[in-house]
């Protein structure tokens, strides 16, 4: 809401206030004020009549004109389009000083020039118009221009909150800042006079809940024109552009008692007016030229032939102002909030009106805004207004009256407010309230639609004690203090971790690209956005990976050649027949490139997997989970011989793997990539479960032997290990410490070694004793594998 | 017998020129070696009487002493000499790097979000983060914004479908906690949180932060306490706090939260557009209608709530001047954490 301060000051004065001390006071009561711009006046600005304008020359685009002030006459080259005689416009003389922009004597293309006739972007007022500003041909020629364009003022920009909708006009603001200064407000009046009205127009409203109030009169012997200057200077100031004298009454009202208004040509009202709901699928073609389709949830204003206005949200065009319209039908109403919104919504229309009416305009003012508007449009454009009002209220509509516990106010403020102050604070507001058996009673105005319950009057009354007074103080709740759940200590612990390991932690948004995410998992189990930002955000994400994917390959992109990275957050599922889909917090951890960066100490030799891989097992470690990794070769975003399933038991718990080949040409990235998944609810869930304890170990000595095997290619460490300490109750540990293949050794056979260690737990080992347990290790493995000594 | 005494004491000039320990040895064993010279020495002494065997064993004695006292400095020495040798084959680069343990990084965001839980768990909040896909009803209705109010309008929403939405706050995480558990309710809830609106200044995820008490007696000056600690912890206890009126559906009265400007202390400066003040939280008095909504009884009990965002917090501390770095998770931006 745009707020000028000198139209302000019509209604409270505060012309010798500074601008600061206006808006930090109000910004402090609840208005904010987001933006103040000031319009300076400006020496040397005239109006000016252009007598001539003939083209320049040496230049298409340019004319050379003669204006006068009425005294004397200038030569003035000008490069407006629009410029012609006639007009009344604005002249900046040799000496002005507009915003970017000083005028001196000066030769265009050979041409003298004494001046320059402006336009409203020049002279400071606004950003958009094209073309000198050409002013109303009523205004007066040789006149400082800057009383016709308001210059002079300041504009306040309001933040104005859903819940103050009387702050969306210039009296309503006049009246918070008559209650903050503690200054004298004064209403707009205009005492009607009316002439003999011959219609007998009926107005049957069908729907008296979504329209409570319709009113209207006739103004007849109308001269549509353009605006005098001082109302399309107050429409300007509010960010309104003028349309026509009628109009920009109605906008004007809008403006400044904060009651949309609507002129219908009322030479296109067929018989009668209705106020009913839209019948489904009729159509009608709204002001801004748009056919639009209707439904039973809008409200219209019809005759017996069509609609005439979708109410409270836009007229039709057929029923509007045109410069051939001589008498219209005013009308003024009162449109049932929710009704209107709905409305509103439906068409994807939102109108200066629909705002307004949304939020609640004041029901018990309509009827005299109508008279008052109707004057001024007389006034205005030369008609007269009817003496027959049409319609009226068709509903009693309650005042509220609200009763307050001055000890519950104090209460909730924490303060210690007088019952006079409170009074006092609430009677500023012209919230009437007394004392009544040491309850205050207050009657809500009738615009202040927000107070309906003692929470408001607190409200109220702490905003005009000032926030900023009340006492600040510490809560004492007596509560046990409770740890943070596993899953986010958890994430904690990862990211700590994962840190020190090298790794950078990645926040992506939760969405991604449906066509993206089906290369990797295309079913129905996404959750899928109605409404997206853009198709590439309308999925929610099942999987955290492929948000790193495009990070390592945006990063690839930036020249970086050692990415890894992770990320913890939650990911969604779709489960059928549940309303709410299953949400569960992921760790996902991708990499690519050199996993040490380039080092002299050579970090290349290490296979990508087994690097992630200890990763994976270096962040479980202190958890004592028992990972466990099963091949994972029928998934097919993977590569089949490179990944692994991650369980802890039976519980699959994530996987790794290198992504498959395919996927990585698919994509366009230019080198393997790692990545690896876990679930980390169910991770905290099975840990919760795990205890720490202690367990006696044996005093004896461990002994150590090394075996060197050939073995088929396809067993696995897991098989060997298996194998051996099936063999052997004695073995503690196996450990593979060189994996070996040559072309010596054929295709299907590789050289494994690795070390023994045996204990037991009541003596220490002969070498007999070893020897004979190795040889059953060596026995099982053949049996087992075929696999021969070295 | 004839021992030649002088025989025996060369070894001083044969310990003064060995270079090596091996060499030293040599002349350890040269001279009291099972074959050395005081070997053969001792044998022939059995043949002496006692008064001469006294007298030469005690000769003998002292030459050893003497020799051991010689090869030990001797031996020190070349010790010495051999390590120093050493000590100049071994000379590294020191300059050259590390093993590559290199460091990895925090997001700034979790560093925050890590950071505000932790000040508010150390005042006795408890954290809940909750669902981020929620219902319309715990996300809107329950929070005093039937579909009808204007105030849905102040929060652009991602729909799933007709009754179930991306949050557009953690509020519904304090709906879920109050329907299920009677006051005292002390607690926040930080967590992800979505709006349709994604442009130079707004992204459509961000992170937020909401705090609730609920229990007899809690008052707007409780309020300005809890967030007066909060700020005073986060930023440093010289910015001054300022509460303005405002509006939201789910508490009354309600405030926004101003701070001094972290950058200029409230002197004004750029960041702060010459006011001195930077907004930095919503908050109100738990609206009764809330209550209502989920079985607390507003005669009995009172409470206040208050929201704030961390990617502000972010950029606010770490001095980042554009919100859209923060997920474009390019490794230049995210080292520096």
């Amino acid at each position: 809401m745009k707020v000028s301060l000198n139209w302000l000051n019509e209604y409270v004065k505060i012309d010798d206030l500074k601008v600061s001390e206006i808006a930090d006071k109000l910004t402090l009561s609840g208005l904010e004020v987001e933006g103040i711009t000031e319009f300076k006046r400006i020496d040397n600005l005239v109006t000016a009549k252009v007598l001539s304008k003939e083209k320049h020359a040496n230049a298409d685009k340019l004319s050379v004109c003669k204006v006068t002030d009425g005294s004397v006459e200038y030569q003035i080259v000008c490069g407006a389009p629009n410029v012609d005689v006639n007009q009344i416009v604005v002249l900046a003389k040799i000496g002005a000083v507009l915003p970017n922009i000083t005028i001196k004597e000066s030769k265009i293309r050979d041409v003298v020039s004494e001046g320059m006739l402006c336009s409203f972007t020049e002279l400071g007022i606004d950003d958009s118009t094209e073309g000198i500003a050409v002013l109303n041909s009523d205004v007066e020629v040789g006149v400082d221009a800057n009383d016709i364009l308001n210059l002079g003022d300041t504009v306040l920009e309001l933040n104005v909150t859903p819940n103050r909708p009387d702050c969306l006009s210039m009296i309503g603001v006049a009246r918070e800042v008559s209650a903050l200064f503690r200054r004298e407000l004064k209403s707009p009046i205009r005492e009607l006079k009316t002439s003999p009205c011959k219609s007998d127009l009926t107005i049957n409203v069908e729907d008296i809940d979504a329209c409570p109030i319709y009113v209207g009169r006739f103004i007849s012997g109308i001269k549509v024109a353009s605006s005098p200057s001082w109302l399309s200077a107050r429409l300007r100031s509010a960010g309104l552009k003028s349309i026509n004298n009628i109009v920009d009454i109605t906008n004007f009202i809008l403006l400044e008692c904060n009651q949309p208004l609507h002129a219908f040509d009322s030479s296109f009202i067929k018989d009668k007016i209705v106020v009913r709901r839209a019948v489904d699928k009729e159509k009608c073609v709204t002001l801004d030229k748009v056919e639009r389709e209707l439904s039973i949830d809008n409200l219209v204003i019809a005759d017996s032939e069509k609609v005439l206005a979708v109410a409270g949200v836009m007229g039709s065009e057929i029923s509007s102002v045109t410069d051939a319209t001589t008498e219209i039908f005013l009308e003024c109403a009162y449109f049932a909030p929710t009704v209107i919104r709905k409305s509103s919504k439906l068409l994807q229309l939102s109108t200066d009106a629909s705002y307004r009416y949304e939020r609640g305009i004041d029901a018990f003012k309509v009827e005299s805004i109508l008279d008052y508007a109707s004057m001024l449009i007389a006034e205005i454009s030369g008609g007269s207004v009817s003496d027959k009002k049409f319609g009226g209220q068709s509903k009693e509509l309650d005042k509220v009256e609200v009763v307050t516990d001055p000890k519950y106010v104090n209460k909730i403020l924490g303060t210690d407010i007088s019952v006079d102050a409170m009074l006092e604070f609430l009677n500023l507001l012209e919230i009437k309230s007394e004392l009544i058996d040491g309850k205050i009673k207050s009657i809500s105005p009738t615009y202040r639609i927000d107070i309906i319950r003692e929470a408001d009057i607190a409200e109220e009354i702490g905003r005009l004690y000032g926030y900023n007074n009340i006492e600040t103080t510490i809560p004492t709740v007596a509560v046990d203090n409770k740890p943070l759940d596993g899953a986010t200590l958890m994430s904690r612990d990862m990211r700590i971790k994962l840190e020190a390991l090298g790794f950078n932690e990645a926040i992506n948004f939760s969405f991604l690209g449906e066509d993206y995410l089906n290369l990797f998992e295309k079913d129905d189990k996404y959750v899928r956005l109605l409404n997206p930002i853009s198709q590439d955000m309308a999925l929610m994400r099942r999987s955290i990976f492929p948000s790193l994917i495009k990070n390592l390959e945006s990063n690839w992109n930036q020249f970086e050649r050692s990415i890894k990275l992770f990320e913890i957050s939650s990911v969604f599922e779709d489960i059928k027949g549940e309303k709410l889909p299953l949400e569960s917090r992921h760790l996902s951890i991708a990499m690519m490139g050199l996993p040490t960066g380039v080092s002299w100490i050579k970090g290349d030799k290490i296979e990508l997997f087994y690097y992630l891989k200890g990763t994976v097992e270096n962040i479980f470690s202190t958890y004592n989970l028992g990972l466990s990794f099963k091949k994972l070769d029928d998934v097919e975003y993977l590569h089949s011989g490179r990944a692994a399933s991650v369980y802890i038991g039976d519980k699959r718990i994530g996987f790794i793997g290198e992504v498959h080949p395919m996927l990585i040409d698919t994509i366009g990235l230019k080198d393997r990539v790692i990545i690896a998944e876990f679930d980390l609810d169910i991770i905290t869930e099975i840990h919760s479960g795990i205890k720490r304890s202690y367990s006696k170990f044996s005093k004896y000595q461990i002994s150590e032997r090394d075996l060197s095997m050939l073995i088929s290619k396809n067993v696995t460490a897991d098989d060997i290990s298996k194998s051996a300490k099936s063999a052997s109750a004695l073995i503690i540990d196996v450990n593979i410490f060189d994996v070996y293949l040559g072309k010596e050794l054929g295709d299907d056979l590789k050289s494994v070694a690795f070390r023994l260690k045996f204990l037991d737990e009541t003596k220490t080992l002969s070498d007999e004793e070893i020897a004979t347990e190795l040889k059953k290790v060596v026995d099982r493995l053949t049996s087992d594998h075929s696999a021969k000594l070295r | 017998m004839d021992i030649n005494f002088d025989t025996l004491e060369e070894f001083k000039s044969e310990i003064d020129a060995a270079s090596s320990i091996i060499e030293l040895n040599d002349i350890k064993v040269k001279y009291f070696g099972k074959k050395g010279i005081v070997s053969s020495i001792n044998k022939e002494l059995g043949k002496l009487d006692v008064e001469k065997r006294k007298e030469i064993g005690e000769r003998i004695s002292k030459i050893r002493d003497k020799f051991d006292e010689q090869f030990d400095a001797r031996l020190s020495f070349i010790k010495k000499e051999e390590i120093n040798a050493t000590l100049k084959d071994e000379v590294i680069d020191v300059t050259l790097d590390g093993f590559p343990y290199k460091r990895g990084s925090i997001h700034p965001v979790s560093l925050i979000y890590q950071e505000v839980i932790d000040i508010f768990m150390s005042a006795g909040y408890e954290v809940a983060e909750g669902r981020e896909i929620e219902d319309d009803y715990h996300n809107f209705e329950a929070l005093n914004m039937p579909k009808s109010h204007p105030a849905r309008d102040m929060q652009d929403t991602f729909y799933v479908d007709e009754d179930v939405v991306l949050r557009t706050h953690t509020s519904p995480v304090q709906i879920r906690i109050m329907e299920n558990r009677k006051p005292p309710i002390k607690m926040i809830a930080p967590g992800k949180v979505y709006r349709s609106d994604y442009d130079m200044t707004h992204l459509p995820m961000f992170h937020q932060i909401e705090g609730l008490v609920v229990d007899k007696g809690i008052s707007f000056g409780d309020l300005k306490g809890a967030l007066r600690l909060f700020i005073s912890k986060m930023f440093g206890d010289d910015l001054d706090v300022r509460l303005r009126p405002s509006f939201f559906p789910f508490t009354e009265p309600s405030a926004e939260v101003d701070m001094g400007c972290v950058q200029c202390r409230g002197k004004g400066c750029r960041m702060c557009k010459g006011t001195g003040w930077l907004e930095i939280a919503g908050c109100g008095m738990v609206d009764p209608e809330v209550f209502k909504s989920v079985g607390i009884d507003p005669n009995v009990y009172s409470g206040f709530a208050f929201g704030m965002g961390i990617e502000r917090i972010a950029l606010l501390k770490y001095g980042i001047d554009d919100i859209r770095l923060l997920y474009g998770n390019s490794l230049k931006f995210l080292r520096q954490f």
